[in-house]
């Protein structure tokens, strides 16, 4: 008779640790429910059968507890037996995997943190920033017309750049950074925290703050600031301001940074009101869907069609609020921003760092196990089943990399400060607030446990036992799994290296290259007050009686970013067609202040009673206007009333801006007085602590609110490249960690060839091979895969540093000697680690070697 | 000396009481039967692999049977160590029960 118990059932007893491999158990089952059917019925039967599956699942799940404790115990003490017994290997992999991590993390919190850029805002995703394509600022008046206008602009609000300024209270005075205009929507586009006072009613009235905790701890201590006072003391003289908020300190992932906020209705700037003077950074708040593409088009048409003019088309770029950090690259940006593409580097190199430290743990691991092949035999011939060995795998590979997350994320902890201290930003507020990146990282942790454990395992456990026993199991046709591993990892670090030469000779190339002026010895600074600027011609007099002083220029802007780019009309063009024209705004003194070179011509001359209205171009504007000679032709500046001057002369190309951008066409003038702003004064280098001491003395006589405060040009112009020199500071930390991984796979891996083969160096050398024969043998291999890997490295790093150096206007060639030079230094440390090993295993007494067994 | 658990015991004595048709099925029957309780398969052989482990009984496999679907049955034997502690435990209660004084109930 056909046994007719449900399949299910029968498959659930036959799972179930209780009944496993008692058939005879699954015998009685069907006997009875035949019996109960015969005389009870079906129903009463399958009832019988159920309430026996379901009362023996409790034993199935304490039994599986049970065993699986006791195993769990066995493999704990197995795992620790072998890492005792290879101590090295263990540790090369506990260091290597946890550099990797440590390295892998870091670099994450560094993108993460990149990413998160004004992310905290509310209204993020709606949040719009007006720029033209080329500058960051727009005219005050765009914003609120485009508003009237258009209702799908729920609100704008325009920031003013304050900059440094003179604040006094009480008995404090210090200058202060990083002030702004703004309008009173502020907090309704943005969602910066005010912690004091009235979000809608701040910034309202003239002559209202709203001061960062920072600032209000720096003026009020403690002190609840709402209702107090402050001045600031500007150039057109003292304005109190009376504090009406305060707001939490700028989180560091803003895209800009505030100390303190000032209501717009005390700005009484001279290009208020104006449709064509850009200086203001606007926000739009956007409501509906928002096509960027035709918006740009309609906002664009509109302001055209308002300044009605063809000399001054517009066009309009919305920048999301969320893509400035990464995406913007534009003159005049609040603050630098960060370049996409330097965060892809650090992605690409954290992920082939963590690529290297993770292959070599596989490798290490999987050459161990082979050593316990005779642990898999035992096992296997009393019993074991195959997902219990992948299973007991597993389990150590999990456990190990637990202490390797463990042991990354405690470093990773304590350097987080320096980094924070190397990059000159807050990472991360506290540690655990980016619970969702350190998640991932365990994932990423368990995942490499898992593979780990899987591979071994399916190599022994699939291996009959009695081969496995013996000990001589060996993955020969496994091996080359294991060479294109090494491969891989030598091609990346090789390429490390390559890369890493290459930025570093970039940068040594852009801080050496001649920017083709003159900015040693320059000190310069602001004029702070009317008073001064009324009594420069003086103070420049004065100035220029001390003899370690060689030269002193007043100018409006200076090189280095501050140049203007306004509208001009030049002789022989059509007012549409003109080229856009940088100028720098500066006094007679200024080309040999710093030592431009003039080509053509003349420079300024005080003996030229017209040189107030003349020009002077350099040679890329000379090219841009297409002038076969360019002396004499007319130039004039209708939009700040300069009428027709000619150009007096051409000066040589210097760089005005940092080597990331091409020389552009640059025009210099002469002002009216009273528009310098900033003084450059050469030092002689002998004394010049005495010098300065003298030039503020000076100062104080002419500038008696305004502490003296100086900058010493080549140091800003360094400045200008130390996004770069951090970046090249990070790749270079990042290559070195990455070649002592690869070493240190290396090193246990030719360990654990020479362990093998022993005995046939042994026998070699009872045969008559000499040391250099033996040297040889082992090390052949190896030298065949890393320069197996360099080859592969070439092309990779050739076509990834030309895309770098495009970032740079000016760059070097790409040198063939680098790559060779890279992949040498490469392979010698790769030697020197392997060759102490090699040549202590082919210098053994062959005696010894070949009684091992 | 270790005596056996109450259940133990009775299927000790129903393995003898069945002597050469001591099977899980028959086992369970009759000790259901006797106990006027339910026995689930898993019970009985929890009890019978003590019994087992503790050398009471000695097991020997049948041949395949077409009834049961084709599986063996397995078969349960008393040992001589299995009867000792039988006869043990009577030879005990017997002793206690022989003499008992005259019972005196409570009231409540």
């Amino acid at each position: 008779m056909r046994s007719s118990i449900p399949k299910i059932g029968k498959w659930i007893l036959s799972k179930s640790a209780y009944y496993k491999n008692k058939s005879f158990i699954i015998g009685d089952t069907i006997e009875t429910y035949d019996y109960i059917r015969d005389n009870n019925g079906r129903l009463k039967a399958d009832l019988w059968f159920w309430s026996e599956v379901i009362s023996s699942i409790p034993g199935f799940i304490k039994n599986f507890f049970y065993w699986g404790a006791i195993m769990f115990y066995n493999y704990l003490k197995v795992f620790f037996r072998n890492i005792l017994r290879y101590k090295s290997q263990s540790f090369i992999n506990l260091v290597g995997l946890s550099l990797g991590f440590i390295c892998f993390t870091l670099i994450a919190f560094f993108v993460t943190f990149h990413f998160s850029f004004d992310n905290f805002h509310k209204n993020k995703e709606n949040i719009y920033r007006l720029a033209t394509p080329s500058i960051a600022k727009i005219p005050d008046l765009w914003g609120p017309s485009l508003k009237d206008v258009y209702p799908e602009i729920k609100e704008y609000v325009r920031l003013q750049i304050f900059g440094e300024v003179l604040v006094e209270q009480a008995d404090k005075k210090f200058y202060q950074k990083n002030g702004f205009y703004a309008d009173s929507s502020f907090f309704r586009v943005f969602s910066f925290n005010l912690l004091k006072g009235n979000e809608n009613t701040a910034l309202i009235n003239p002559f209202s703050i709203v001061i960062s905790e920072e600032l209000s701890e720096k003026l009020f201590g403690n002190e609840n600031p709402i209702g107090k006072t402050l001045v600031l003391n500007l150039e057109e003289g003292k304005q109190p301001y009376n504090v009406t908020g305060l707001i939490e300190d700028t989180p560091s992932n803003s895209h800009f940074k505030y100390s303190f906020l000032v209501s717009q209705s005390s700005n009484n700037a001279r290009w208020l009101n104006n449709w064509r003077w850009e200086q203001f950074y606007t926000y739009f708040l956007l409501q509906g869907e928002v096509y960027e593409v035709e918006l740009e088009k309609k906002y664009s048409e509109w302001i055209d069609s308002k300044i009605d003019d063809p000399t001054f088309q517009h066009t309009i770029d919305l920048q999301k609020l969320t893509d400035i950090h990464l995406h913007s690259n534009l003159h005049r940006e609040i603050e630098p921003n960060q370049s996409i593409s330097t965060i892809y580097l650090f992605s690409i190199i954290a992920v082939l760092i963590l690529i290297i430290a993770i292959i070599n743990y596989i490798n290490i691991s999987s050459t161990q196990a082979i050593n316990r092949g005779r642990e898999v035999g035992v096992r296997k011939s009393i019993g074991a089943e195959r997902i219990q060995l992948t299973m007991q795998f597993i389990t150590e590979s999990i456990m190990f990399i637990v202490v390797v997350f463990i042991i990354s994320l405690t470093a990773v902890y304590l350097l987080i400060p320096f980094v924070n201290e190397l990059f000159g930003i807050t990472l991360i507020e506290s540690f655990w607030d980016n619970k969702l990146l350190i998640g991932a990282i365990f994932l990423i942790a368990i995942f490499t446990g898992l593979l780990n454990g899987i591979y071994p395992s399916l190599l022994l456990s699939g291996a009959m036992p009695t081969r496995v026993i013996k000990g001589n199991f060996d993955l020969s046709n496994k091996v080359y799994f294991r060479k294109s591993m090494v491969i891989f990892q030598f091609s990346i670090s090789a390429f490390l290296i390559i890369s890493s030469m290459f930025i570093h000779d970039q940068m040594k190339f852009i801080t050496n290259k001649s920017l083709g002026f003159n900015n040693d010895q320059v000190i310069s600074f602001e004029i702070r007050s009317e008073a001064m600027s009324e009594k420069i011609s003086a103070f420049k007099n004065e100035l220029l009686a001390n003899s370690n002083i060689s030269n002193v220029s007043l100018t409006a802007n200076l090189p280095g970013g501050s140049d203007w780019g306004i509208p001009i009309r030049a002789e022989g063009f059509k007012d549409e067609d003109v080229p856009d024209i940088r100028m720098l705004v500066v006094d007679h003194d200024f080309i040999n202040n710093y030592e431009i070179e003039i080509a053509q011509g003349r420079g300024f001359d005080k003996n030229f009673a017209t040189d107030g209205s003349s020009y002077i171009i350099n040679e890329t504007a000379a090219k841009a206007f297409n002038w076969d000679n360019p002396l004499n032709k007319k130039i004039s500046i209708p939009a700040v009333n300069r009428d027709w001057g000619e150009v007096v002369g051409v000066i040589k190309d210097f760089h005005f801006h940092s080597l990331h951008e091409k020389i552009s066409p640059l025009m210099l003038f002469i002002p009216p007085e009273n528009w310098f702003s900033k003084v450059s004064v050469k030092v002689k280098s002998a004394d010049i602590a005495n010098t300065l001491a003298f030039i503020e003395d000076k100062w104080e006589k002419f500038e008696s609110e305004h502490p003296f405060k100086y900058t010493f040009m080549d140091e800003y112009f360094s400045s200008l490249y130390d996004a770069d020199n951090r970046s090249m500071k990070l790749v270079t930390y990042a290559t070195i960690i990455a070649i002592i991984i690869s070493c240190l796979g290396l090193y246990a891996l030719i360990s654990y060839t020479i362990s093998i083969k022993t005995k046939e160096i042994g026998i070699r050398k009872v045969l008559g091979a000499k040391v250099a024969d033996i040297i040889m043998l082992i090390s052949k291999e190896f030298i065949i895969l890393l320069i197996i890997a360099n080859l592969i490295a070439w092309p990779v790093s050739y076509y990834f540093v030309s895309d770098w150096l495009q970032d740079y206007a000016y760059r070097i060639d790409i040198n063939m000697l680098i790559f060779l030079l890279g992949s040498v230094s490469g392979l010698l440390i790769a030697f020197a680690v392997i060759f102490q090993k090699v040549v202590k295993a082919s210098l053994s007494n062959p005696v010894k070697s070949l009684r091992t067994e | 000396m270790k005596f056996l658990s109450r259940k133990e015991e009775l299927v000790l004595l129903t393995i003898w009481k069945l002597s050469d048709n001591a099977y899980g099925v028959t086992i369970r029957e009759q000790i259901s039967k006797t106990t006027d309780k339910y026995w689930s398969i898993g019970a009985i052989y929890d009890v019978l692999d003590r019994l087992e482990t503790k050398g009471m009984v000695s097991t020997f496999i049948s041949g395949p049977v077409s009834e049961r679907g084709g599986k063996a049955k397995r078969f349960y034997l008393i040992t001589k160590k299995g009867r000792d502690m039988l006869m043990e435990m009577k030879k005990l209660e017997e002793s206690i029960w022989s003499d008992l004084p005259q019972l005196l109930i409570s009231k409540k």
